[in-house]
């Protein structure tokens, strides 16, 4: 499974996301639709370290923009 | 095995705030069996309910986590660092505790990465599955907590 669909799986299925509103672009963190918080970027941190072995810890808030930032990061760093 | 003065030298809550009284098994870094003796004498009873003494659920997760705890902490490292529970999911309290039971609580690790632990926990009396959850804690700088 790519990077992208990877991510979004996790999303959905651990922090609760419908699949319906999130898009490679959707924005994560914004109040609409998705609205994760701080606790949601530990999974997503703890999520890409353990299935890619990145470590996105201290990493710039504009990397977590969306599943399209994260998994541009994931490629430039694994 | 650990008995009490074991889990004094690596956790810090103390009465009426400890939890677990005796570990049985213990593999660092993935899994744990400990017990927990549940006592009309303890301070919640008075009010969790007059007459009708039932162990807190919160109380049965914070057992839990204190296991935990000496699983992600069996090392004694990280002097500077202190975990804490991040999340809650999953909770259910099959059955009541009251006192006179003695909890049998296993949790083990069921995954790990950046600065997150999480495990699964079942608590059981005589057998019987009383409560079971998952837990999810982090690895945060002590000083960290307390700068506001």
């Amino acid at each position: 499974m790519e990077i992208k669909a990877k991510l979004k799986d996790f999303i959905c299925s651990t922090l609760g996301v419908e699949p319906d509103v999130l898009e490679y672009d959707t924005e994560l963190f914004s109040e609409d639709p998705i609205n994760l918080d701080s606790v949601d970027s530990l999974e997503i941190i703890s999520f890409v370290d353990g299935e890619y072995g990145v470590d996105m810890t201290g990493v710039g808030k504009e990397h977590f923009v969306s599943i399209d930032t994260i998994a541009a990061y994931i490629e430039e760093n694994k | 095995m650990m008995n009490i003065d074991g889990i004094n030298e690596r956790i810090k809550q103390r009465p009426p705030f400890q939890m677990i009284d005796r570990v049985t098994e213990l593999i660092p870094n993935e899994s744990a069996v400990g017990l927990k003796c549940v006592s009309v004498n303890e301070p919640h009873f008075l009010g969790h309910f007059p007459e009708s003494p039932i162990m807190p659920g919160v109380l049965i997760i914070e057992s839990c986590a204190q296991l935990c705890s000496l699983v992600i902490e069996s090392s004694g490292e990280d002097a500077d660092k202190l975990y804490v529970l991040l999340k809650v999911d999953g909770f259910k309290f099959v059955k009541a505790v009251i006192p006179g039971d003695r909890l049998e609580i296993s949790v083990k690790k069921t995954r790990s990465g950046g600065s997150l632990f999480a495990f699964d926990a079942e608590v059981r009396v005589d057998g019987n599955l009383h409560a079971k959850g998952s837990l999810t804690f982090t690895k945060v700088e002590r000083r960290s907590v307390y700068e506001r």
